[in-house]
């Protein structure tokens, strides 16, 4: 099984974000970046199928600037087979754009499954998944929990509003990977070394038309100090009263 | 926040070990760290898990070569991992390092194929642990001349004596006994090593308890009473144990300086970002009081001069060209420059840094065992100032 696992560099989510000049992007310099944590699920996820199978390949790919090659070398370290940077020079947060480029590269490759996580945790679009499906034609499930295989399908769960769904999906398929699908390995030197010798390709990107324009961004803004009512016991009456007044009571 | 030692390594190290730190460094961040506190008040030893966790990302394989089922590095990668481990607790980064360092490096440089062949590949996976036998109740910096003895029985040696602080002892699958073979020969010529199981008839081993250092790491004391192995059990050459032995303690100290220096750059952080969030005075850092600057420049220098220190030693080391003075002056220098700084530290943080949740009276304990270990500070001089005795 050829699988396709789309990745995306994320600032460290330990970041201090600040804003850029022109209101609409944040600051990138002196900001670290780091893979996107669901996408890291996802990496696993293919790495597992293709173990339990002993065949097929394992492709990460990504939409981004020439930096995230190292967020591609570090998949490649953990396992996968070969990179593709589809680079662009434009800071990406459309999902539309984004989707538009993985699909016409995936539609030149063997591709059976396409595994993504759920959402990037810097945009938080939530976008990525369904559109590259429709462009693709391809069956899609998303949040995926427990993922399993058997006789060349798949039965992926996934929790929903008070319930667990189980959901039967052939391929090709793809899947939008959730925390607590499986525990992520970590990169060990032999696989480190072994990248290097690993397929790495860089086309650019075809990103095709946007679909929405971000127009402004501005940070949350600061919690309001917090307010001691008073100290032991004889303060409990005065406590009620401001959570009542807060409505948290 | 992004850490101090990082900015140094990326200039000092190129981009696949930088690659590998960061993936450790990663390790330590999510399989250790926020377990730390836990290990600690509950005074239990590495867990299991975690030996595992380590062994399946090849870390008790690094140095041994692939074609022994190992990770193919080399010892600038083994002193990266104690950088990145020993930043959150020398005790765990200790556990892969002595179980390289001490168990199986002895093998590498001084095994027979056979001996290579039977062990290496289980000790790459971590699945099998050796431990050196060096120490003993009464012998420490003399380390040359064990109370320890093997004697020849027909085609087989009888061992018997007492070893203790020997790392790793409750995890090992054998140990490795140096052992007096040759009372009356030349100082140097008069002892051996010997590869015996653990689980050998007359082998008893027993947690050193009490230490405060370390903690989570296992000292053991391993009692032999009439051990019997056979010839082929012997580590190098016969009455040549005391070359084994240093040979064994150059890569060693190198590694004891990591873990120095990895306790100092979490201590350098930790101070730093501390004197910025503690307001006194006007409700303003710390941080702008020179006498804390000071503190926390000397920090920082002692970093990066021995970061830059280390990784050039560790090269003569790749080369074999290190020498005895090199590795013990590093293993003295990055070991009390830290220890004293981090006492500095934490008086710049006050109260605070008493508290286990801080971290850093963590690293004090253990920076002693930087001190004393692997050969003492004071003993080791003896060895730097040798050369400089010389006309």
């Amino acid at each position: 099984m050829d699988i396709v696992v789309c990745i995306k560099r994320v600032p460290a989510t330990d970041t201090a974000i600040k804003i850029a000049a022109d209101g609409k992007s944040i600051e990138t310099a002196g900001v670290t970046f780091e893979l996107n944590a669901y996408d890291e699920f996802a990496l696993e996820q293919a790495l597992r199928i293709k173990e339990q199978l002993n065949a097929g390949s394992v492709t990460v790919v990504t939409v981004g600037p020439k930096d995230c090659k190292k967020q591609l070398d570090d998949a490649l370290a953990r396992g996968a087979d070969k990179a593709v940077l589809l680079s662009t020079t434009d800071w990406m947060y459309d999902g539309m754009q984004v989707a538009s480029a993985l699909a016409a590269w995936i539609k030149t490759v063997p591709c059976h499954l396409v595994l993504c996580g759920r959402q990037a945790v810097d945009s938080d679009n939530n976008q990525l998944p369904a559109n590259l499906a429709g462009r693709l034609g391809f069956a899609c499930v998303t949040e995926v929990g427990k993922l399993t295989l058997a006789d060349g399908a798949f039965t992926a769960e996934r929790d929903i509003e008070g319930a667990r769904e189980v959901v039967a999906c052939k391929t090709p398929a793809v899947i939008s990977c959730q925390k607590g699908l499986n525990e992520p390995r970590y990169a060990n030197l032999k696989g480190i070394m072994a990248a290097k010798k690993k397929p790495f390709v860089e086309q650019p990107a075809q990103l095709g038309a946007r679909g929405m324009e971000i127009v402004a961004l501005s940070l949350p803004a600061p919690r309001a100090a917090g307010k001691i009512v008073g100290n032991g016991a004889g303060a409990v009456p005065a406590l009620i009263a401001a959570l009542r007044e807060t409505k948290a009571l | 926040m992004a850490r101090r030692i990082d900015s140094y390594l990326k200039d000092l190290i190129p981009a696949e070990k930088l690659a590998f730190y960061e993936a450790v460094r990663d390790f330590g961040d999510s399989e250790i760290a926020p377990h730390l506190l836990h290990w600690e008040r509950s005074h239990s030893l590495v867990p299991d898990s975690c030996i595992q966790a380590m062994g399946d990302m090849g870390l008790f394989g690094l140095p041994i070569a692939e074609a022994y089922g190992g990770q193919g590095g080399d010892h600038t990668d083994l002193v990266l991992m104690g950088l990145a481990l020993a930043y959150h607790s020398q005790a765990v980064a200790i556990t892969p390092g002595a179980a390289i360092s001490l168990g199986a490096k002895p093998l590498q440089l001084c095994g027979t194929e056979a001996q290579k062949q039977a062990h290496l590949p289980a000790l790459a996976k971590g699945e099998r642990m050796f431990v050196f036998g060096l120490s003993e109740p009464g012998r420490g910096s003399d380390a040359a001349n064990p109370q320890v003895t093997a004697v020849k029985k027909g085609d087989r040696w009888v061992l018997n004596g007492e070893k203790c602080w020997s790392t790793n002892a409750r995890w090992a699958s054998h140990v490795v006994v140096h052992a007096l073979t040759n009372p009356t020969g030349q100082n140097g010529k008069r002892s051996t090593c010997f590869i015996v199981p653990m689980g050998q008839k007359g082998v008893f081993y027993q947690e050193m308890q009490g230490k405060k250092v370390w903690e989570q790491s296992s000292t053991g004391s391993i009692m032999l009473e009439n051990v019997e192995v056979p010839h082929d059990a012997i580590l190098g050459a016969e009455n040549d144990g005391f070359k084994v032995m240093v040979t064994t303690l150059n890569g060693g100290r190198l590694f004891i300086a990591s873990l120095a220096l990895g306790s100092l750059a979490f201590a350098l952080d930790k101070c730093r970002v501390y004197a910025e969030e503690r307001l006194q005075f006007d409700d303003k850092p710390i941080g702008r009081f020179q006498r804390v600057q000071d503190v926390i420049v000397d920090m920082d220098i002692a970093l990066e001069s021995g970061l830059t220190w280390l990784l050039h030693l560790c090269r003569l080391y790749e080369a074999g060209t290190l020498s005895r003075e090199q590795a013990a002056k590093i293993k003295v220098e990055c070991s009390r420059r830290a220890s004293d700084l981090i006492v500095l530290a934490m008086e710049i943080c006050g109260g605070v840094a008493c508290f286990d949740e801080f971290g850093l009276i963590r690293h004090h304990n253990d920076l002693f065992v930087t001190r004393v270990g692997e050969g003492s500070n004071f003993a080791l001089k003896d060895l730097i100032v040798r050369p400089l005795r010389q006309a």
